[in-house]
């Protein structure tokens, strides 16, 4: 398969019965949709399965794939859906707020924003990170994971939250006002 | 432009989404305007610490991956019974099934068993499961049904 041969080609050649197209699909997303489930998972092991299972979905829906969006942000989509399920099924108790978990967190919190990667306290930051972003509302979330990980422009974000670009302008800032009214204070003189 | 306004923008300046005369109008705000300059500062922090960049996966890798899921893909079709196939459905068992039960209801309308006198005692055990069906199935000119139920021979 040559570099020129487009997504919309494969999935062509795929739903009329080409099987292994569907494998040059999976290697040129991988990378993308395995990065956006550790992002939302916060998870690298969950990631690889979580991955997996998004491609298998994908495979069995390639019928309703219509080729109004690009075959990128069409199963950017199927992953967040379903990293976002598997979140929601993993913590079905009732979460603390935004403001709370600063509170409660507060000397770890500081040492994330404050204190510097330190390697032995890496997987206590990215635990950390990881429930001060699960704080926010999902679509606030993955806008913001998908804008400063993913790096998708705001098109593409439109196109994958399906929604407008003026709604993903506004989760933008307001998961940004969010993160910054909660925790300004670390950052305070002082405390820096 | 107001403040708020501001604010609007400089979300979309980190993202690199302004267009050039927003962004020279918002320069020029960031140059007189502490507040929204330790804001924007705020928002790269708090990004540098929440965010990490995705694992980098090699090609190798990829490949690896993309054949564990062909695999679980085919793995899965061999599984599925062929008869269960929707394309089976779809595109003969169907069509079959009504075709059949259609020869049946034609065979049990036009079966010319039994004589004159009588019907034939298959026809009549066979009807007898349903009296209602059986008062359509027995053609013009045939004892009527109630006759045809009161023939049915001793077991």
């Amino acid at each position: 398969m040559t570099q020129t041969t487009t997504d919309a080609d494969l999935v062509r050649r795929v739903s009329a019965g080409e099987q292994d197209a569907y494998a040059a699909l999976i290697e040129r997303h991988h990378a993308n949709v395995q990065g956006l489930c550790g992002s939302i998972l916060g998870d690298p092991t969950s990631a690889e399965d979580a991955a997996q299972e998004v491609f298998l979905k994908a495979y069995k829906s390639l019928g309703n794939f219509q080729g109004d969006s690009s075959f990128g942000t069409w199963i950017y989509r199927i992953a967040s859906n379903h990293c976002l399920d598997t979140v929601r099924s993993r913590s079905r108790r009732k979460t603390e707020s935004l403001e709370a978990l600063v509170e409660g967190d507060s000397a770890e919190l500081a040492s994330l924003f404050c204190g510097g990667r330190r390697d032995e306290a890496a997987q206590e930051n990215a635990d950390l990170a990881q429930r001060l972003l699960s704080r926010l509302p999902e679509d606030y979330r993955v806008t913001l994971i998908l804008r400063e990980v993913q790096g998708l422009s705001y098109e593409e974000l439109a196109e994958t939250m399906g929604c407008s670009l003026d709604a993903v302008k506004a989760r933008l800032r307001r998961a940004r006002s969010s993160l910054d009214a909660a925790t300004r204070h670390f950052f305070e003189p002082g405390n820096v | 432009m107001n403040h708020e306004h501001y604010r609007d923008a400089l979300s979309a300046l980190r993202d690199g989404e302004l267009k050039e005369t927003e962004r020279r109008d918002l320069a020029a705000h960031l140059d007189a305007c502490g507040e929204c300059r330790e804001t924007l500062d705020r928002w790269s922090k708090i990004s540098g610490a929440l965010f990490r960049p995705a694992s980098k996966i090699t090609k190798d890798q990829s490949s690896r991956f993309a054949r564990v899921v062909m695999a679980r893909i085919r793995q899965e079709a061999d599984e599925a019974p062929a008869w269960w196939r929707v394309w089976a459905l779809d595109r003969w068992l169907v069509p079959a099934l009504s075709a059949g039960v259609v020869a049946a209801a034609l065979a049990i309308a036009f079966y010319p068993g039994g004589g004159a006198d009588g019907p034939a005692w298959d026809e009549v055990l066979l009807l007898s499961q349903c009296r209602s069906l059986a008062k359509w199935c027995v053609p013009p000119g045939r004892a009527n049904v109630d006759s045809l139920f009161a023939q049915t021979p001793e077991n």
